[in-house]
């Protein structure tokens, strides 16, 4: 499977729907062999870019250009790019392994080729032995592996998928993630990833771009959108934050949880003295006991809830707002439910937020 | 692209095309019959065959033998059926497929060879009374009241209700009425104007049994009066319209 | 819930006598509810059934014959059941295909209301049948029908050849009337259920409209099409009212021909004859029947169950 992958660039891409701009104005660039995946809320327009590059759909205006070619024009069924859809794609008259086959066979391979090959690949994923199901005896997790197999085996130049695994079981959805990511790389072929889910998305791509009503916000490695997020949609997008209310300081710096913080990178730009929020994530926070020290805000454990080695922690603090907190569930177990704490913050900067910008964000 | 958008836009004329060609068909003989019946010897349209309607002389008879045949067809299907359909998601359900197998089979075998059977099988005494067409029409609805009602008891799972209504102490009767019926009710609506619409529309049997319905009465008024006979037409259509746009209603009232 | 505990039962230790007792005498009871309705069939549908197929190999004095059976597949009745078969396979054919074309552009427009209003119709126009449409046509396209006299107006004679609406053609464009809308509504749920995935799927994977139709859509669609046929095709074969009303026997079909002979207008010694031509279309469909479930096994494999 030995083969040169091809970059593919979307520019400028706009599509409408009546009065819905559900494509904005669009630029994404994805290098050869490179797994981007796509992040935003409901309706920015994700899914519509997808169709766009796959031809299943055409743009008001704005060019596609793959392996350095525009095929903008070019009709889905001639641009050679595997899909995998969110669910039901799978052709329900035809076996796993017909299933498989069937872009081989609209390329007339022979018939003996390309049951080999649709064998080899259900291996590949996995299924070696389902190949004569057909599509209602298989599970979810077994259809989407099928699917994928099929969106690989016409060996596209780009691989797309559409929240593929979000039909399917929390432990499922790791599993075959990781098994794409696995395959990805095997395979060496470019591709777009679309999920609702961030924990996926950066477990999975080379680079997370986080969309928003039709435009790309940030494109970026997944620990640098993580830790230094472009803007503050992204900032509260990404990952989960405990909003502080503050006040910018005559230093330029602010007051969160008992300590001054630079104001990070993507963060509004405020006056001095101007009302703002804070974003501080649950694992910046460190908790103390109360008897043992004197820094930090007051508050008193709420409620904890496991979640393997880490543990996470309700504090309410005495001003009456709650806060997160995220701790090695080794060191949580000296923190139960009723104790008294006091709350710091850990990190050096802080994304800050016009008060009101907050109600933009919830999904 | 323009093209592409183009092409869109002519495969939805396209189908609009199609619907409207369709629609003439069906909508001309409609047009067509309604003016015929309207028309009047001087040239003019009026309602004269509409009112010559009542006046004829075996108008009343033929009414009543109708009403008759339906009122005896409806009460004997709810009769059977009811009971069969219940039971049959109650105890025995190894017997669902059997009953809806037999239920169905009116549609398989055509009216006119039942009818052949009936007029040879049947005692005399039998074949003398009318009541004996209502009998037979029970058969022929019988696809349509067993389609209703085990659609209406599919719905909920009868089984499980009737076990928690058991439970807590109601006998059989009061499950029957108080559990059963009532979620039946839009499925014995449906049933119901099934086989009205069916005993208002059946000629095949009646006109060989050699009794004077309503569609058989059209037939004979026809051959001496067209004008009255199409607004008999339009007037019978006209009502069975109206039952079944009632019974769809019923059926998306079940669905909802 | 019952299945919990009939494994629950069937894991532990057999039932006691007495309670083994207990549900043999339900069971019984069950099936003695549903008696009513056995007998009830037997009297009605079933007797009158099986006599004809009885008679029809029996001569007047009852005893054995193929005679009757020899004589509906020869002459004028030949011909009949010949005219009937060929009458339901158009009229089969055009509803299938003119109703799967309505479909089909109704779902392409994707109007709600549209549907809506089509559901209601297709209802309503299959159950119309016998002397209303008859009449409803002959004021269409009888010799001084609307649509007659409105194509004369603009030069189209319609009765100026051999045409007539009360012959063979006349009579399939009758059909439709009831063919149509039955095709509509059994397909509608079949075309509802195709999913716009696959299409695009195929699309993607580089298949031509043609190419999805020919592996995908179209094998998907097979039964259900096939299906649907089969029925129109049963529905026109025993369709007796509409011909009756149009034709006035002019035509010769099967349903006339039992109808003819059953009225007494036939010399007394054929009475038999009915018999056969009823078993014979009895035997008919119960070939389209056969055919029918064959074609629906074929899709089974694939069918969700
Ligand atoms: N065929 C269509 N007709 C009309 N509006 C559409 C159509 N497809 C998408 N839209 C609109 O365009 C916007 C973007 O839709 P899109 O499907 O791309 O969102 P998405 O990011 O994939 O959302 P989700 O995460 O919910 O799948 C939405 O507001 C949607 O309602
Ligand atoms: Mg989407």
């Amino acid at each position: 499977m030995e083969r040169t992958s091809t970059g593919v660039e979307l520019r400028n891409l706009r599509r409408t729907f009546g009065p819905v701009v559900a494509l904005d104005n669009l630029n994404l660039t994805l290098q050869p062999g490179e797994l981007i995946a796509l992040l935003g809320p409901s309706g920015c327009g994700k899914t519509t870019a997808l169709r766009l590059l796959a031809g299943l759909d055409q743009p008001d205006s704005g060019e596609i250009v793959v392996g350095g070619k525009d095929i903008t024009a070019v009709p889905a069924s001639k641009r050679n790019m595997g899909m995998v859809f969110q669910s039901y794609s799978l052709f329900p008259n035809l076996t796993a392994a017909e299933n498989v086959a069937f872009g081989l066979r609209v390329r007339r391979v022979s018939k003996s080729e390309r049951l080999k090959r649709a064998a080899e690949l259900l291996e590949l994923v996995g299924l070696g032995e389902q190949r004569d199901r057909y599509p209602h005896a298989m599970s979810g997790g077994q259809a989407q592996r099928v699917a994928l197999a099929r969106a690989i085996a016409v060996q596209p130049d780009v691989l797309l998928l559409d929240e593929p695994l979000s039909a399917l079981d929390a432990k499922v959805r790791t599993q075959l993630r990781d098994e794409i990511r696995r395959l990805q790389i095997e395979v060496g072929i470019t591709t777009l990833f679309v999920t609702h889910d961030q924990e996926e998305a950066m477990a999975i791509a080379d680079r997370v771009g986080v969309m928003r009503a039709g435009n790309l916000e940030q494109l970026d490695l997944p620990a640098v959108l993580y830790a230094r997020p472009a803007t503050p949609f992204v900032a509260s997008f990404v990952g989960t934050n405990n909003v502080l209310p503050t006040t910018v300081e005559p230093n330029g710096t602010v007051y969160v949880l008992g300590r001054a913080l630079a104001v990070a990178a993507g963060s509004d730009e405020l006056a001095v003295g101007q009302a703002a929020n804070a974003l501080l994530r649950p694992e910046s926070v460190s908790l103390g006991h109360r008897d043992g020290g004197t820094d930090g805000v007051a508050g008193v454990v709420s409620s904890t809830s496991f979640f393997g080695s880490v543990t996470r922690l309700t504090v309410k603090l005495d001003a009456g707002n709650f806060i997160l907190v995220d701790m090695p569930s080794v060191i949580a177990r000296d923190f139960s439910a009723g104790a008294e704490v006091l709350a710091r913050a850990m990190t050096n900067e802080v994304v800050i937020q016009h008060q009101e910008a907050v109600a933009l964000v919830d999904e | 692209m323009a093209a592409i958008v183009k092409r869109r836009k002519e495969r939805h004329l396209f189908a609009w095309l199609t619907l409207a060609l369709v629609a003439l068909y069906f909508l001309l003989p409609l047009v067509s019959a309604t003016e015929f019946s309207l028309r009047e010897n001087n040239g003019t349209h009026g309602l004269d065959a509409y009112r010559s309607i009542l006046q004829q002389p075996d108008f009343r008879d033929v009414i009543m033998l109708t009403l008759r045949l339906t009122v005896i067809s409806v009460v004997l299907s709810l009769v059977i059926m009811v009971p069969t359909v219940t039971m049959v998601h109650l105890g025995a359900k190894k017997y669902r497929r059997l009953v809806e197998f037999i239920s169905l089979q009116p549609l398989v075998i055509p009216p006119i060879v039942l009818v052949l059977g009936v007029v040879n099988v049947m005692p005399v005494s039998w074949l003398g009374s009318a009541d004996l067409l209502g009998f037979e029409y029970v058969v022929l609805a019988m696809p349509f009241t067993f389609r209703a009602l085990d659609a209406g008891l599919m719905n909920l799972d009868v089984k499980t209700i009737v076990d928690a209504a058991r439970g807590l102490g109601a006998s059989w009767l009061t499950v029957l009425v108080r559990v059963v019926a009532p979620n039946l009710k839009s499925g014995i609506f449906g049933a119901m104007f099934l086989t009205i619409a069916l005993v208002l529309g059946e000629f095949t049997m009646a006109s060989l049994m050699l009794w004077n319905t309503f569609p058989t009465w059209i037939a004979t008024v026809g051959q001496s009066d067209a004008a009255l006979s199409v607004a008999l037409s339009v007037a019978s259509l006209a009502f069975a319209w109206v039952l079944l746009v009632l019974i769809s209603f019923a059926d998306r009232r079940r669905k909802a | 819930m019952s299945n919990l505990t009939q494994s629950t039962v069937a894991a532990g230790v057999r039932p006691s006598r007495a309670v083994r007792r207990q549900r043999a005498m339900r069971r019984a009871r069950n099936v003695a509810g549903l008696f009513p309705f056995f007998i009830y069939t037997m009297i009605f549908f079933g007797a009158p059934t099986v006599m004809v197929v009885v008679k029809a190999f029996q001569d007047q004095k009852g005893h054995w014959t193929l005679a009757n059976v020899a004589e509906s597949i020869q002459t004028v009745y030949f011909d009949s059941f010949v005219e009937s078969l060929k009458l339901s396979f158009w009229s089969a054919s055009t509803g299938t295909i003119v109703g799967f074309a309505a479909t089909y552009a109704l779902l392409k427009t994707g109007n709600a209301w549209l549907r809506k209003i089509v559901q209601t119709a297709a209802g309503v126009f299959a159950n119309t049948g016998g002397i209303p449409l008859a009449f409803m046509f002959i004021a269409a396209l009888g010799t001084y029908g609307m649509v007659t006299q409105w194509l004369q107006k603009i030069g189209i004679d319609i009765y100026g050849g051999r045409w007539t609406l009360f012959g063979f053609s006349g009579l399939l464009i009758v059909y439709l009337y009831f063919q149509i809308p039955l095709m509509v509504i059994v397909i509608l749920p079949a075309l509802d259920a195709q999913k716009k995935e696959w299409r695009e799927a195929a699309t993607n994977l580089g298949a031509s409209t043609r190419q999805y139709w020919l592996h995908v859509g179209g094998p998907i669609l097979f039964a259900p099409v096939a299906g649907a046929f089969l029925l129109l095709f049963a529905n026109a074969f025993a369709a007796y009212a509409t011909a009756r009303a149009l034709t006035s026997g002019t035509l010769p079909l099967v349903p006339l021909q039992i109808g003819s002979l059953l009225s007494g207008n036939v010399i007394a010694d054929k009475a038999n004859l009915g018999f056969a031509l009823g078993f014979g279309m009895i035997v008919i469909v119960a070939i389209a029947m056969s055919i029918y479930n064959v074609t629906q096994k074929r899709a089974a494999k694939w069918l969700q169950s």
